[in-house]
C-alpha cells in the first residue's frame, strides 16, 4: 500500500486578512485585498496599487529576537504563516521524531524589504561613488563603503533565512529543501512536501511560500516589463480572464501548509482537511517572461497531476486557476485547460481568487492550494471578481461574484510562473 | 570630550537595537552574554553601531588582544585591573582568552567607547 499525504494544518497571511478564517471570510464576501500602497510614496511611482497585508504585527507571531531583527517583512510574513499552520494541526512538537520532520519553502530570493537590502547598502555604496567614472568603485567601497557596512548584512540577504528560522523553532532535522523561483515557488514546495511523503523521506513536512512583490525595485521592473495594471480604482483593477484586463497586481503574502503521511495523522487524532493525491511540475521551455501560447507546459502539467493522482479529467469538480490577469497568461491558461479537458471544460467551474488577492509571488501557489482545500472542505468554491466583458478567448464556467455551493470530490490548482514553470496539485476530499 | 552619561545612553541605545532587548533591560551591570541573550556576532553589531555613532575604531578581540589559550594568574590579575566592571570571581588562571566576551557587561562598552574617544583625542 503506497503512502498517502494527507493535510493538518493551514496558515495564510495574505492581503485580504491574517489566518485562514479572515481569508475565507472576505474571499468568500468577494472583498479586494487591493488598495493604494500605502508602505511607499508612489506619487512619482509608475504603479500605485497593491495588495498589502494589513495591520500585520510580527510579534504577535515571532518570538527569536534574531528572526525579528535580521529579516524582513517578506521573511516575517513567512514565519507568520508557518507558525500559523502549525498551531492549526496541533502538532505535538515533542513526540514528532525531527528526523522524520521536514520542511520545503518557496520563495522569491533573498530577505529583501525596501530594495535588495536598500537601507543596509545605501551609505556604503553612496561613499563607494566614483563621481569621475560614474561607477561604483571597489577600491572605494573597500576604503569607505566598508566600515559603514553592517556586519551582518549576510544573514540578513540569505535566501534561505525563513528556513533556519522555521527548522530552529520546530527543531525539523529532515528533508528540506528551499527553493527559489518566480512565483511558482509556493505550489512546487507542496507538491515536492507530497512527494516526500509518498516517498517516505519523511513523516511531516511543513509546505508553503512566502513572498513581498512591492519593494520599489520588483514594481517598477514588473512595470517596465508591461506586466502590471494600469487602472486607477483598485477594487476593480485585477480583472482576470475579463477582456478588459491589463496586467496583474503585485501583493505580497504567505501560505504555509502542514502535509503529513496518513497513519501518522491518523495515529495523533489530527484533523484531516484534504488529502493531496497529483502534483504536475513541468516546464513550457518557451520564453523568459511569456508564457507559451498555446498553453503548453501548463497544460502538460495538469495531465501530469492527473496521472500522478491516477484519476480521469472527469473526476476535476473545480479549478483554482491561475489568472494573473494580463492577455496572455490568461489566454494560455485556458488553451492549456481547453487541451486537457476538451468539450467538458464548459462544465467545470473556475474560480481566479487573484481577482481578490492580487499576485503574491511565491506566495501565490500555497495560499490558492489553502483556498483549494476550504473549497473541498466546505463545498464552497470561493469567486471570481471584476469579470464584466466576456472574452471569447477566456470561455470558462467562472464562479462570479458570489460562492457557489458545490460539493466536489477533487479540486485543481494551477500556477504558472515566469520563465516557464508550470505546476498542478490535486487536491481530494478526505474520507 | 562627550560625558559618560551620554556615552551609556548611547551605549544602551544600541544594544537596544542590535540585541532587540527592552531598554529597562540594559542596565551598566547587565551581562551581555547571560542576562541579556547576545552571542558572539551580536558583538559585530553593536560594535559596528559605536564606531558608526562616536567616529572611532574599534579593534576586533581588542580586548583579548587576538591571544589564545587560557589566562595565567598574572593575565587574570592584569584583566581584573582592566575590566574592573566585569565579575572579577569569574576570571581566573585558566580561563579561556576566547571566552572572555562572555563577561562583557553593558559598562564594558561604555568603558571601551571610552578609551577610544581618550585616544583620538590624543593623537589630534
Amino acid at each position: 500500500m503506497s503512502r498517502r499525504a494527507v493535510i493538518t494544518g493551514m496558515g495564510v497571511v495574505s492581503p485580504l486578512g491574517i489566518g485562514k478564517e479572515e481569508n475565507w471570510q472576505h474571499l468568500l464576501a468577494g472583498t479586494s485585498g487591493i488598495s493604494r500602497i500605502s508602505r511607499l510614496n508612489v506619487e512619482h511611482l509608475p504603479v500605485k496599487l497593491g495588495a498589502e497585508v494589513k495591520n500585520f504585527n510580527p510579534k504577535q507571531f515571532i518570538t527569536d529576537r534574531k528572526a525579528l531583527r535580521l529579516s524582513f517583512l517578506n521573511v516575517h510574513l513567512g514565519l507568520a504563516a508557518a507558525k500559523l499552520a502549525v498551531d492549526d494541526a496541533a502538532l505535538p512538537l515533542d513526540k514528532i521524531d525531527p528526523t522524520r520532520f521536514g520542511a520545503i519553502i518557496g520563495s522569491g530570493g533573498g530577505g529583501f524589504d525596501d530594495g535588495p537590502g536598500f537601507e543596509d547598502l545605501n551609505e556604503p555604496i553612496l561613499r563607494s561613488w566614483d563621481e569621475e567614472e560614474k561607477t561604483f568603485n571597489s577600491a572605494k567601497f573597500g576604503e569607505k563603503g566598508v566600515p559603514v557596512a553592517h556586519p551582518l548584512f549576510l544573514l540578513k540577504a540569505l535566501p534561505n533565512n525563513a528556513f533556519y528560522y522555521i527548522s530552529l523553532l520546530y527543531n525539523i532535522q529532515g528533508e528540506n529543501n528551499n527553493i527559489i523561483s518566480s512565483y511558482t515557488g509556493g505550489s512546487q514546495a507542496i507538491g515536492d512536501a507530497f512527494r516526500s511523503i509518498r516517498r517516505g523521506d519523511a513523516d511531516v513536512m511543513i509546505a508553503g511560500g512566502y513572498d513581498c512583490l512591492l519593494t520599489p525595485n520588483t514594481l517598477f521592473s514588473l512595470h517596465a516589463m508591461n506586466l502590471l495594471s494600469g487602472q486607477e480604482d483598485p477594487a476593480t483593477a485585477c480583472r482576470p480572464f475579463d477582456f478588459m484586463r491589463d496586467g496583474m497586481v503585485a501583493g505580497e503574502g504567505a501560505g504555509f501548509v502542514l502535509v503529513e503521511e496518513l497513519s501518522h495523522a491518523q495515529n495523533r487524532g489530527a484533523q484531516i482537511y484534504a488529502e493531496i493525491v497529483g502534483y504536475g511540475n513541468v516546464s513550457s521551455a518557451y520564453h523568459i517572461y511569456q508564457p507559451a501560447p498555446g498553453g503548453d507546459g501548463m497544460s502538460r502539467a495538469i495531465l501530469r497531476a492527473l496521472e500522478d493522482a491516477q484519476l480521469d479529467a472527469a473526476a476535476v469538480g473545480w479549478v483554482s486557476a491561475d489568472g494573473i490577469a494580463t492577455q496572455e497568461s490568461d489566454r494560455a491558461e485556458v488553451c492549456a485547460l481547453k487541451t486537457v479537458f476538451g468539450d467538458r471544460l464548459s462544465q467545470i467551474p473556475v474560480s481566479a481568487t487573484k481577482s481578490m488577492t492580487g499576485h503574491l509571488g511565491s506566495a501565490s501557489g500555497a495560499i490558492e492550494s489553502v483556498y483549494a482545500v476550504l473549497a473541498l472542505c466546505q463545498g464552497l468554491l470561493p469567486p471570481t471578481i471584476n469579470y464584466e466583458h466576456p472574452d471569447p478567448d477566456c470561455a470558462l464556467d467562472l464562479v462570479l461574484h458570489q460562492p457557489r455551493e458545490k460539493q466536489i470530490a477533487a479540486a485543481l490548482s494551477i500556477n504558472q510562473g515566469i520563465g516557464g514553470q508550470c505546476t498542478a496539485l490535486m487536491f481530494k476530499k478526505y474520507a | 570630550m562627550i560625558d559618560e552619561k551620554e556615552i551609556l545612553k548611547k551605549v544602551q541605545e544600541s544594544i537596544v537595537e542590535a540585541l532587540g532587548v527592552d531598554e529597562e533591560e540594559v542596565t551598566p551591570g547587565a551581562v551581555l552574554f547571560d542576562d541579556l541573550g547576545a552571542e558572539s556576532l551580536d558583538l559585530l553589531d553593536i560594535v559596528f553601531r559605536l564606531e558608526k555613532i562616536f567616529g572611532i575604531k574599534i579593534p576586533r578581540g581588542g580586548i583579548q588582544q587576538d591571544l589564545d589559550g587560557a589566562l595565567t594568574a598574572r593575565g587574570a590579575e592584569e584583566l581584573k585591573k582592566r575590566m574592573p566592571e566585569v565579575d572579577g570571581e569569574r576570571i581566573v588562571e585558566g580561563f579561556r582568552i576566547d571566552d572572555i566576551p562572555v563577561l562583557f557587561t553593558v559598562q564594558t562598552f561604555v568603558n571601551i567607547v571610552k578609551r577610544s574617544l581618550a585616544e583620538k583625542e590624543t593623537a589630534h
